[in-house]
């Protein structure tokens, strides 16, 4: 009998923490000490894009762009470009998580609704059509080979992951194939979780905001999100916290659009880099610190074999700040019971 | 070997200070820093930047009793040894120690070899400050020879913290505006500048041919690291603890912040140059600055 049969709820989804998780937290959280974010939490349920996947023709992915002018915890705000949710599309925190199957025809409906033209584009791929401020376009496009892959805007060019112009796209094997496998054989696991890592150089942003040009000489990032939350909102959305049982296996898809390079380190646990940018890597033993580079998607198991809360967070230090002041940026929370 | 494998037990005492001096770029700055065993020194007990380091043996229940000496709150984190959320030393999921505090952190060591421990308090500065050592795990039978139970031998062992500084972080003491960026300007190895480390007895690598070099780094800055052992090949053997799935056999190798890696090097010929670190700009990859030490084969 193979892991994935022995999961008692099979089409949990992945990512979503059941009522008496998320009760469970809580208490860990309260026992803890642990400070949670109070009013206006967002806490999106993770939901992946099972239901869009299951449409036998294709997906369809529905995404609008937007201006988003986010507020910090040292008081400070930074305008940036996102990719938000439209109608049934799923997300992690608030990016969109697109989800569809290995040689399927998806079909992208983006609404524009920035001031600016942009062309939706994957990370890697030739650039998609141009889509005028303020209009919409639906069109077609191939979903990737089986992977980890970032949807960004090809018209922002180097400054489309600094302004958090992104979405996750996740490929998954053909229709008979379980969902929770890797690769075509093993490894399998109990739940993923999407992680997805900006940085920003606030003069960047601002610059950009304006309608002007960065000084693409110097890039000094001063503000550090997951699925475009700090902590501690992180620990209070429930598609960026980390929520799974001691015996799992984790999959994490961790993307980073922003230009740092990343040294992403797990509190509590050793795991396991599967692939980096949808390859299989054979060098790296178990690590608890691994190299997550720019504009790069990296697959991950984390073998959950102890209880617990524990921190997860790039080991650049400013990293784990927002515009300077500790405790916020790139920290969010494995709660395992 | 270099200042290791003299001291080696399951149980330290490690006391904070804040009243550290070191000649940092040429300044005489203040640091903070962990001793062992109460000893008011921190690396190789002859500097107080970085912090002592610890080794320790696999297998057995371990502890260090942190008593914090100093007027403010800190913890010890204990970076890659996967102990218990209690002993995580993450004020947020456990608790911080308080002046004049103690807390005696409990962990049974993991597999042999190279570790972290920092201060998890307002950690982009204290880190910055100088609370960041090494922890050494020796294989189950205590041998300081060998890497891990079946693993490589060696002649030598060094190890090297790799660090960069901002000197206008230098009297900061509270993160804020002042630490949105991290901007280097002095490049270290082991808390020295090259001028110092070249022949820094701690940090040199010095051997004759055909001996075994076990080198540990630990990147303890903020920016990647890239080493080179004067254009020799060396074997990356193991990281954060664990040996590599593929040995990797090269001249170069780039270090993340946080992460370990143990090398080896075999030097067939003698060899008189320098081995260097350079400290790479995430954004272009450029050079930011470079720390030497002399790499002496005879
Ligand atoms: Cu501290
Ligand atoms: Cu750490």
């Amino acid at each position: 009998m193979n892991r994935d049969e022995n999961l008692s709820t099979p089409d949990n989804t992945p990512g979503d923490l059941p009522e008496s998780g998320r009760r469970r937290f809580l208490q860990l959280a309260a026992a803890s000490g642990l400070v949670l974010p109070c009013g206006g939490a967002i806490a999106h349920a993770a939901t992946l894009g099972e239901a869009v996947e299951e449409m036998a023709a294709g997906p369809l992915w529905e995404i609008e762009a937007v201006r988003v002018e986010q507020a910090f915890s040292d008081g400070s705000t930074c305008p940036f470009f996102r990719y938000q949710a439209m109608g049934s599309t799923p997300s992690a925190g608030t990016v969109p998580v697109l989800s569809g199957r290995r040689g399927q025809v998806a079909q992208l409906r983006v609404r524009n609704s920035l001031t600016r033209g942009i062309r939706p584009t994957i990370v890697g791929g030739v650039p998609g059509p141009w889509i005028d401020p303020g209009t919409e376009l639906t069109f077609d496009i191939d979903v990737p080979p089986m992977g980890t892959w970032m949807l960004t805007d090809a018209e922002l060019g180097d400054a489309a992951g600094p302004m958090g112009l992104g979405a996750v796209i996740i490929s998954r094997l053909g229709a008979s194939i379980s969902r929770r496998t890797l690769r075509s054989i093993g490894p399998r696991y109990d739940r993923e979780y999407v992680l997805f890592y900006v940085d920003s150089d606030d003069r960047w942003n601002t610059a950009i905001d304006a309608g002007g040009v960065p000084d693409f000489g110097v890039y000094e990032p001063n503000y550090h999100t997951v699925n475009n939350l700090t902590f501690p909102d992180t620990a209070g959305d429930a598609g960026t916290t980390i929520a799974c049982q001691v015996g799992d296996r984790v999959l994490l898809r961790m993307c980073n659009l922003g230009w740092m390079r990343q040294s992403v380190h797990f509190h509590g646990y050793h795991v396991q880099i599967e692939r980096i940018n949808n390859q299989r890597q054979s060098i790296y033993g178990s690590k608890d610190t691994i190299p997550l580079p720019g504009h790069s998607t990296m697959e991950v198991l984390l073998p959950i074999n102890q209880p617990g809360i524990f921190p997860v967070h790039p080991h650049s230090l400013t990293t784990t700040t927002d515009n300077g002041l500790y405790i916020g940026g790139q920290i969010t929370l494995i709660v395992a019971t | 070997m270099a200042g290791l494998g003299t001291i080696v037990k399951p149980y330290y005492t490690v006391v904070s200070r804040m009243s550290g001096n070191q000649i940092i770029g040429g300044q005489s700055v203040g640091v903070w820093y962990f001793d062992r065993d109460g000893s008011n020194q921190g690396f190789m007990n002859n500097r107080q930047f970085p912090s002592a380091h610890l080794e320790i043996i696999e297998g057995l229940p371990s502890s260090v009793l942190f008593r914090n000496l100093s007027p403010m709150d800190h913890t010890i984190h204990l970076h890659g040894l996967d102990v218990d959320q209690e002993n995580d030393g993450v004020p947020a999921t456990s608790f911080s120690v308080p002046m004049m505090g103690s807390y005696t952190y409990q962990f049974l060591a993991p597999h042999a070899g190279t570790y972290h421990y920092h201060c998890h308090v307002d950690t982009v500065i204290h880190y910055h400050r100088g609370m960041t050592g090494a922890i050494i795990v020796r294989p189950s039978d205590s041998a300081i020879d060998r890497a891990w139970d079946g693993g490589p031998t060696f002649d030598e062992e060094v190890l090297w913290h790799l660090m960069t500084y901002d000197l206008n972080w230098k009297d900061i003491s509270r993160s804020g505006l002042a630490t949105a960026r991290h901007r280097p300007g002095v490049f270290m190895l082991n808390g020295f500048e090259s001028v110092q480390a070249r022949d820094d007895l701690f940090t040199r690598l010095v051997a004759t041919v055909g001996q075994r070099i076990y080198l540990r780094v630990l990147n303890s800055s903020y920016q990647w690291g890239r080493v080179r052992l004067a254009g020799l090949p060396f074997d990356v053997v193991a990281s954060d603890g664990r040996p590599m799935r593929q040995v990797v056999t090269t001249d170069s190798w780039e270090i993340g912040p946080g992460e370990r890696y143990d090398l080896l090097l075999t030097p067939t010929a003698p060899i008189s140059a320098d081995a260097t670190v350079e400290y790479l700009d995430d954004w272009t990859g450029a050079v930011l600055g470079t720390a030497a030490t002399r790499l002496e084969i005879t």
